[in-house]
């Protein structure tokens, strides 16, 4: 009986002590998910008032955007108001409305009208490129003909031009359902008059400036072409920033704001294009009485079809040679340090380089070489990084052997990792360097990949193209 | 002989506007400098005026504000309103674009065209 008591009182103890852990066990496991719960509602408290922050910064900024807006605003309209007075006041006298004006006071009225003119054409690209330059300019996009607005373009320049004694011609080499692209009308208007008059001021009296537009189904292109002295390569760059003009006395002597190429740049860089600037093929070239003629300048302008509206692409450095290289080398890495070894490297064994830092880059340039009456030389390869902001080697590479135009240009893939990591990819490549390379070694299979293509290409136009390479 | 009414507060853009229309269109001016007095020109000005060219930036009443009260009187409502402003920004111009007006003309104008500008916005085939 008492063991049985005994029994009876140890269970008993047992369970009032498992009782008492499951307790403690349960208590702990409460507070646990309080402390959970407060933590939880920590976090929300937190991101609660981190949305809060950031409502009210995104508040500040637009209220700084409106600010900045207004101000612009102000400004624009303060200047151009005096700028009203003097500009009817000197246009009605010169005008000779009012009565005859001796003809020295007319010079003078001249001299004042031309530079209030030219008063008011900077005031209007300033607050353009600072409006375009801030994002605040959106683009209008809608389906455009680049043959249509290159006719409005060239007859809105015609007075100009005839006044100025040049002949202007517009060639369009695209396919007829080719010419369609989304862009802002107004904008790349802007653009081709723009570049127009600048080749027109440029250009010797009874010259030519021609406007030629190209497309096929990956990208367009236009060209305006001039015969004009020509801007030392060295400025082939510098000319797209602000205020830079391949001569200082330029803006008082062509009435240019220093602004119109930087403007052009904006607008073709919120459209996903390029332009850039180069000298004409013909350069240093004798016409028939054996006299230098002018080189002159082509503008080039290109826009992908896959390139996506406010995409900006960087423009690239062209480094043309003297000398007739064994063939025209893209080089693309977004390195400019291994740019510069690659393209030292090829110039010493007599290539000519162009260097370009994207894939899309590539794509474009490519495609322009495929066009039909490509101005510039043909590319004999294209030597590709792997790893690429934007488009990716690997991407680059397909796009290029999808597209009929461009499949026949060698690949030569520049990477740090070795083709038997990806042997899919070397069958559409045509030759593969690993990083870190040595010269000898970059420069025997660009040979290698060069002269087993010449035994293959089938495009006779592209037979042709590299024949007649000149730069 | 067409009569105009120019409503600007700049005494040097009302002479220049005047004279450039005189001068180049043969038309007959009247000038006031501000809104209020604007709309008394209008009303006093017998016959009414043809059109009325008028600054957008005025001190007291603007250019926008002096076109509602016009409408709201019988009398002026059916004379068109051209806007001559130096308020050239995107979104001045989609302002305009909601107010009614005839037209809008930018400043600085082209005093030997201001005539022809102001025919072509309101199809006058002087």
């Amino acid at each position: 009986m008492s063991f049985s008591l005994t029994l009876f009182s140890g269970l008993f103890l047992t369970c009032i002590c498992l009782l008492g852990v499951l307790a403690l066990r349960l208590g702990r496991k409460v507070r646990q998910q309080e402390r959970d719960l407060g933590g939880l509602s920590q976090t929300l408290e937190r991101s609660r008032e981190h949305a809060e922050e950031q409502k009210h910064r995104l508040a500040e900024r637009s209220d700084l955007d409106r600010a900045k807006d207004e101000f612009i605003s102000t400004v624009s309209h303060e200047l151009r108001t005096p700028l009203t007075s003097i500009r009817g006041a000197l246009g009605l006298l010169s005008s000779g409305l009012l009565g005859d004006v001796d003809a020295r006071a007319h010079n003078l009225l001249r001299i004042a009208s031309t530079n209030t003119e030219r008063l008011i054409r900077l005031i209007n690209d300033i607050l353009d490129l600072e409006r375009m330059e801030s994002g605040r300019s959106p683009v209008n996009l809608r389906r455009c003909s680049l043959v249509d607005l290159s006719r409005e373009a060239v007859e809105m320049m015609s007075a100009l031009a005839e006044a100025a004694q040049i002949r202007m011609e517009l060639n369009s080499y695209a396919a007829h359902d080719s010419i369609y692209f989304d862009a802002d009308p107004d904008r790349i208007l802007q653009v081709l008059t723009n570049l127009l008059s600048n080749a027109i001021k440029f250009s010797p009296e009874g010259s030519t400036v021609s406007l030629e537009i190209d497309a096929n189904s990956d990208a367009l292109s236009l060209k305006v072409i001039d015969r004009g002295r020509g801007i030392p390569v060295d400025k082939l760059e510098s000319i797209f920033d602000r205020f830079q003009q391949v001569e200082s006395t330029d803006s008082s002597k062509k009435g240019g704001t220093g602004l119109g190429l930087a403007i052009c740049r904006s607008i073709i860089q919120q459209h996903g294009g390029l332009i850039w600037a180069r000298p004409n093929q013909s350069w240093g070239q004798s016409d028939h009485n054996g006299a230098q003629t002018n080189p002159g300048t082509t503008f080039c302008v290109q826009f992908c079809r896959s390139a996506r509206i406010g995409d900006t692409a960087f423009p690239r450095e062209i480094v043309p040679l003297a000398e007739r290289g064994e063939g025209l080398i893209l080089v693309c890495d977004d390195d400019p340090g291994i740019r510069t070894v690659v393209r030292e490297q090829l110039r010493r064994h007599g290539y000519d380089v162009i260097e370009v830092s994207s894939g899309e880059e590539v794509i474009a340039l490519a495609n322009e070489q495929t066009m039909r009456n490509a101005p510039s030389p043909a590319i004999s390869a294209i030597l590709l990084d792997q790893y690429l902001p934007g488009l990716n080697g690997w991407e680059t590479l397909r796009q290029l052997k999808s597209s009929v135009t461009t499949a026949a240009i060698p690949v030569v893939i520049l990477s740090v990792s070795s083709p038997s990591e990806r042997p899919l990819l070397v069958g559409e490549a045509q030759g593969w360097v690993q990083k870190p390379y040595n010269e000898s070694l970059l420069l025997a299979e660009l040979g290698r990949v060069l002269k087993s293509n010449a035994g293959t290409v089938k495009d006779p136009q592209h037979n042709l193209r590299t024949s007649r390479l000149t730069v | 002989m067409r009569r105009i009414l120019i409503i600007d507060d700049e005494e040097d853009i009302r002479e220049v506007a005047a004279l450039s229309l005189e001068a180049t269109a043969g038309w007959e001016i009247v000038t006031a400098s501000n809104g209020a007095d604007g709309i008394l020109a209008a009303g006093n000005s017998k016959p009414v005026p043809d059109a009325i060219l008028m600054d957008v930036m005025m001190p007291e009443m603007d250019g926008p504000t002096t076109f509602r009260l016009m409408q709201q009187n019988p009398e002026l409502a059916g004379i068109p309103v051209l806007l001559l402003t130096a308020k050239v920004q995107g979104v001045d111009q989609r302002r305009f674009a909601g107010l009614g007006v005839s037209g809008v003309l930018f400043k600085p104008f082209n005093p030997l065209t201001l005539a022809d500008q102001i025919c072509e916005k309101l199809g006058w085939k002087d």
